[in-house]
């Protein structure tokens, strides 16, 4: 298919995807309003006029939590853009059925007028044709995210494309985190509104995942250290407290009221984090948050967490063959036995280092 | 040459088998070189509908007919077996009894060269394929781990083989991980089984 008829915006020739066009008209803004709005023109497209769905369907389907599709589509609702009437599917059918209105967006989102207004005048002179949803945010001038494009024409790849934003912003109750998130990715993509991580940062996961060097969660990111750093003067990137922000996140904790301790106890962080997870996997932990902030302050390390002398060792234990592979606390003799590292380094000391 | 078996252990098994000296520094710098002047190319994959660049190089080699199905999405046809890899295959088969009917060469550039998480589950290898993994070049960390277990941390040297035996690929999990580290070309040539084709 080269091209496609909007029910709102009329003939789309690929590559252009009808989210991009929605977004023009909010000027890159309510990308979740976009999202709704365009899934429902997609639904008038293929021949359904009103269209029953619930918030909870609807947030499945469009990788929102329930909460921000209720919030978006109820203004959406108020501020006309979309009809709604009861569904009455069946007697006790407490769900809506939603349709765009098409006379009043065709009347007050004319393109023309609209790019008109914003190019030549600004919106604020023409804030009583507008509607109100265009300055329900400040106005911001972003760039679109190379990788943010949706094929509308694909509901699947749609439908599939955009999951990925629930698991990865959001969840009830945590919209503290994704601002934190937020502020943190800045820098990458740019994108100070709140909705706009949601897609910037979903095409940042993709490109990490690609890439496969996949994150995994139960990967130990300490059994080697990569990189030292000098602790005592070393202060992390914001890069590097979005890493330990997302493994937080995938420990379960919150990271906003772990940033200061964060950024102030960073040497501690790795063991911290290993700390925690030992805890979760020994079923020890309830509190995953204060024992982490704990850890950060005491400096209390996991019983795996391999220090730097370990490392040395073993990189000289290794090159001596006289062990091969470590896991956690344990090496891998030669001969197949897994030993205790500490055991090891008592057996070869350091004194028969060349 | 020592075999250094992972398996006498009752406790936490692996099932791989290292051998950090199968090849001598000569011979493996000659293959080092005869590797690097094989046909290497960046195969993408799929990803939700996106389409990426995989972050290393990739050839594969073998009989005839034994197509290999990248990533589920792109299917390889092997080239015909260069004398060298036929020698260092037929080397691997008499040191462990696995036969092996195509290689897939990997050749990570630099510390951002990767491969995650994985497990060598094709189907056209087979049920339980055995592996093996022949290492050139830079020396790179190689994690394996049970599926929810912890990893193990291998360094793969120039000229090691790592033997991933019948059954590893059902229960553990490998990978390459990215590192910060300034690190030179790796090659590694995983030689697999397949059920189809001929020789």
């Amino acid at each position: 298919m080269t091209s496609f008829t909007s029910a709102v915006l009329g003939q789309i020739h690929t590559p252009v995807n009808i989210l991009k066009e929605f977004l023009q008209f909010f000027n890159r803004r309510q990308k979740c309003k976009a999202a709704i709005l365009s899934w429902l023109d997609g639904k008038h497209y293929y021949g359904q006029e009103w269209v029953r769905i619930t918030f909870e369907e609807l947030a499945d389907i469009l990788g929102y939590c329930r909460e921000t599709i209720s919030r978006h589509l109820t203004e959406l609702v108020a501020d006309k853009f979309v009809e709604k009437l009861r569904a009455n599917r069946f007697p006790k059918d407490t769900a809506y059925k939603y349709r765009l209105n098409l006379g009043w967006l065709n009347l007050e989102f004319d393109e023309v007028v609209l790019g008109y207004a914003s190019k030549l005048l600004g919106f604020a002179q023409y804030q009583h044709l507008l509607p109100k949803v265009l300055f329900r945010c400040e106005k911001i001038d972003i760039s679109v995210p190379k990788n943010s494009r949706i094929d509308a024409n694909n509901l699947a790849t749609y439908r599939n494309t955009l999951k990925p934003l629930k698991n990865n912003n959001t969840a009830v109750g945590e919209k503290k985190d994704e601002e934190v998130k937020q502020s943190l990715y800045e820098p990458v993509c740019q994108a100070p509104k709140p909705e706009q991580p949601q897609i910037t940062h979903f095409v940042d996961e993709i490109e990490q995942d690609n890439s496969t060097s996949e994150i995994d969660p139960h990967e130990d990111p300490f059994s080697e250290p990569e990189v030292e750093v000098d602790s005592s003067t070393y202060k992390p990137s914001k890069h590097e407290i979005a890493e330990v922000c997302t493994e937080l996140r995938r420990l379960r904790i919150n990271p906003e009221p772990c940033l200061g301790v964060v950024k102030k106890y960073w040497v501690n962080v790795p063991g911290a984090i290993a700390r925690v997870k030992e805890a979760i996997h020994e079923g020890w932990c309830d509190n995953p948050t204060g024992l982490f902030i704990n850890s950060c302050k005491s400096g209390a390390k996991s019983k795996n967490v391999v220090t730097s002398d370990v490392s040395d060792w073993f990189e000289w234990a290794r090159k001596q063959r006289i062990a091969l592979a470590m896991s956690g606390g344990v090496v891998y003799t030669p001969s197949g036995d897994a030993v205790e590292v500490q055991e090891m380094m008592r057996r070869f000391p350091d004194e028969l280092k060349e | 040459m020592i075999q250094m078996s992972l398996f006498n252990e009752p406790a936490p098994v692996l099932p791989v088998t290292y051998y950090p000296e199968f090849l001598n520094q000569e011979e493996a710098g000659v293959l080092y070189q005869h590797c690097l002047g094989l046909q290497w190319q960046q195969n993408q994959i799929k990803m939700v509908g996106k389409t990426l660049l995989v972050p290393r190089l990739e050839c594969i080699y073998g009989d005839e007919g034994c197509e290999y199905l990248y990533s589920k999405s792109v299917l390889l046809k092997p080239l015909p077996w260069t004398s060298s890899l036929a020698e260092l295959r037929d080397r691997i088969t008499a040191l462990t009894g696995y036969k092996f009917n195509i290689v897939i060469g990997n050749q990570y550039r630099s510390g951002q060269d990767s491969i995650g998480w994985h497990a060598d589950n094709e189907q056209s290898m087979g049920l339980n394929p055995a592996i093996a993994s022949v290492s050139l070049g830079a020396e790179r960390k190689f994690q394996i781990k049970a599926i929810k277990g912890k990893p193990t941390d291998f360094w793969l040297e120039h000229g090691s083989l790592l033997i991933m035996h019948p059954g590893c690929q059902s229960t553990h999990l490998h990978q390459v991980p990215k590192t910060k580290k300034l690190v030179s070309t790796r090659i590694n040539l995983t030689f697999r089984p397949h059920v189809g084709g001929r020789k």
